[in-house]
């Protein structure tokens, strides 16, 4: 192994693996002494966590259906961070595509599974595709930081879907507004009903399989074709590759539209999978933004994300279930620990990144 | 129906202060070239640090002092994080914002047992309003003095223009850019401390609801300008104060509640003039040599 190598060897060990890992035990460490503090016992606690999450088939089907919609989102993220680009409108994109993939369920009730099932997707990953389509679109013609356009439409978008549940959809009867429910045509089967050991009636559902094959069909995208290698040149130096003759402008406002796209699926989960099957807007707030941490934290790799997206699933998870034995720690001490998580994570990186290039300074 | 009343125009003050506020301390932040979207974050820890002291102390004022000293703890984590680590401005924003929403909660309900907290006193009212209010006028006056007629003030804003210039001078890029931040910490902290005391009477969780985005906004369409910042934040306070007061015909609330960002956008895509932020905004010190 030349010295170049070892380097690269190194780099990946050390931003990919070590930094993650010290990000997580160092969250876990502080929320261990949060609960310390309130006069119970973190080892108990988090054990308890653990066989709650992975104790049983139950347990893991709950995990991973807390965790798949952290994936989409988290992949917005990462997707757009290819072509060196900042989509934070998750949140916004998630809504615009849950919105319109509850339309599509609700209004073509006559088609059948899985036609339905698809058309719901692609309405959804539409609905997200255009919010962030807008603001690439916004950057390319006129300048505007996709940053503070990506923040700006995710309160347009919570007010929009708000005003149209409200008034075009909703039966007043119902007390909290919601779009009426999916058509069974667009269910999305229990993982129950297809892998025999997950039990039946759990909540986790083919969407997980639909993340793992994006996270797939991605990797391919980026690594295996033109449209990835402009992708990923374009972030790489959008100068050079404008002089290689790639539109860039077209590439900003395609990579934006994809990431949006991919968090405009992620309440497929909660609408089409078991459960209530209509859209409820305040069941999903806040997984948009949490998704910055999970994509971070899987390093912007699709593998990688669905390791964080889990993670997160089991925090969330477990800490539904962990307030029956622990009722005196709050659950929210894993949003806590989500944020130090994301802090932690972008600080040790900028030390590995210093370290390794002192290492490179030296030879 | 009347629009323009006397009570409209206290209720448009008081939804103005906390927003006015953030847009300051956005403004004192980004002056130095570090982008801060921790404002909404920060405005929550403000909110809920000076309901506990208030409660806790019986002195609304200690409150207030809570709020800020409380901001300003955020804030400094925010240039630790993206002063000294050089850390991307933007994710250690969302970092601090979702810790505030967590940690507050949390000791709301490790506190009290609820998500919301009563406020059991207040400041005295002079002449009818808030103290507070009185304070962040001169908070502004003193600030656009202080930025455009001072030393100090000058140096700040050369930070966000050119940090290079300002370290062959022999001014520390990173003290400007941590009193930047500290500063936007400080009055975003404050309009947490207002909001919460002396506007809601109450904590509850989440309470800042956009309050750190719309100071963003009122920021860009003031054009990183002090009274460009207090008029823009005039502005959304007053369509803040609509929603509560009446409804118009044909304007659903919604759209009021989205007046803001449209406005903003429009601003950003050059429709409503063309705004120019600070030209090291988001930048990282990186000494040659």
């Amino acid at each position: 192994m030349n010295s170049e190598s070892r380097r690269d060897l190194l780099f990946n060990v050390l931003m990919n693996g070590v930094a993650p890992l010290v990000a997580i035990l160092i969250a876990f460490a502080i929320g261990g002494i949060v609960i310390t503090s309130l006069g119970t016992n973190p080892f108990a606690f988090f054990s308890r966590m653990l066989s709650l999450n992975f104790g049983s088939m139950r347990g893991i089907s709950q995990m991973i259906y807390r965790a798949t919609p952290y994936f989409f989102t988290a992949m917005a993220l990462s997707f757009a961070f290819k072509a060196g680009l900042f989509n934070i409108g998750a949140e916004g994109q998630m809504f615009v595509g849950g919105l319109a993939l509850a339309w599509v369920g609700f209004t073509f009730t006559w088609l059948p599974f899985p036609i339905l099932f698809i058309l719901c997707l692609v309405a959804g990953f539409l609905g997200g595709a255009l919010w962030g389509a807008i603001p690439g679109y916004l950057k390319v013609k006129r300048g505007a930081h996709e940053v503070i356009t990506t923040i700006m439409m995710n309160f347009i978008a919570i007010a929009l879907v708000q005003y149209i549940v409200q008034n075009h959809f909703m039966n007043p009867d119902w007390g909290i507004p919601h779009t009426p429910t999916v058509a069974e045509g667009a269910y999305a089967p229990s993982l129950g009903k297809i892998i025999p050991w997950f039990p039946a009636g759990t909540r986790a559902n083919i969407m997980f399989l639909v993340a793992i094959i994006l996270a797939g069909l991605t990797l391919v995208l980026l690594q295996r074709t033109k449209l990835g290698y402009e992708i990923r040149a374009t972030g790489l130096n959008p100068n050079s590759a404008e002089y290689a003759g790639i539109n860039i402008s077209s590439r900003t406002v395609m990579t934006m539209a994809i990431s949006g796209g991919f968090a405009g699926m992620a309440t497929a989960n909660f609408i089409l999978g078991p459960g209530s099957h209509y859209f409820l807007k305040s069941e999903y707030g806040g997984i948009g933004f949490s998704g910055i941490a999970v994509g971070l934290l899987g390093r912007n790799n699709p593998l990688g994300i669905i390791l964080a997206a889990i993670l997160f699933g089991f925090l969330e998870n477990g800490a539904l279930g962990v307030q029956l034995y622990f009722p005196n720690v709050p659950r929210q001490i894993v949003e806590i620990m989500q944020a130090i998580i994301l802090i932690v994570l972008v600080i040790v990186l900028e030390i590995a990144r210093k370290f390794l290039k002192r290492l490179q300074k030296r030879g | 129906m009347d629009i323009f009343t006397i009570s409209t125009l206290l209720a448009t003050i008081r939804m103005a202060v906390p927003i006015s506020l953030a847009a300051l301390g956005g403004l004192f932040s980004e002056s130095t070239g570090v982008i801060n979207i921790a404002l909404e974050g920060i405005i929550l820890m403000g909110a809920f640090a000076g309901t506990i002291i208030t409660n806790a102390t019986g002195s609304p004022l200690l409150g207030i002092l809570m709020a800020v000293v409380a901001g300003i703890g955020m804030a400094l984590i925010h240039a630790i994080a993206s002063v000294t680590f050089k850390a991307n401005h933007i994710i250690s924003g969302v970092a601090l914002n979702l810790f505030a929403t967590g940690v507050t909660f949390f000791l709301a309900l490790v506190l009290t047992g609820g998500s919301q907290i009563s406020v059991e006193s207040t400041l005295p009212k002079f002449l009818g309003i808030s103290p507070v209010i009185y304070v962040t006028v001169a908070i502004f006056f003193l600030s656009g003095f202080f930025l455009y007629r001072t030393r100090l003030g000058l140096r700040l804003r050369a930070t966000g223009e050119h940090m290079a210039a300002v370290d062959s001078v022999g001014i520390s890029v990173t003290k400007m850019r941590y009193l930047g931040v500290l500063i936007s910490g400080a009055l975003a902290g404050l309009g947490g401390g207002f909001l919460a005391i002396e506007q809601a009477n109450f904590f509850t969780k989440g309470m800042s609801a956009g309050r750190g985005y719309i100071g963003l906004a009122s920021m860009i369409f003031g054009k990183w300008t002090p009274w460009g910042a207090a008029g823009a934040a005039s502005l959304f306070g007053f369509s803040q104060a609509l929603q509560f007061r009446i409804s118009i015909p044909f304007v659903p609330d919604e759209f009021l509640q989205m007046l803001p960002y449209l406005i903003t956008i429009a601003v950003l895509v050059g429709a409503v003039g063309r705004a120019t932020p600070p030209a090291e905004d988001g930048n990282h010190f990186i000494k040659e040599g």
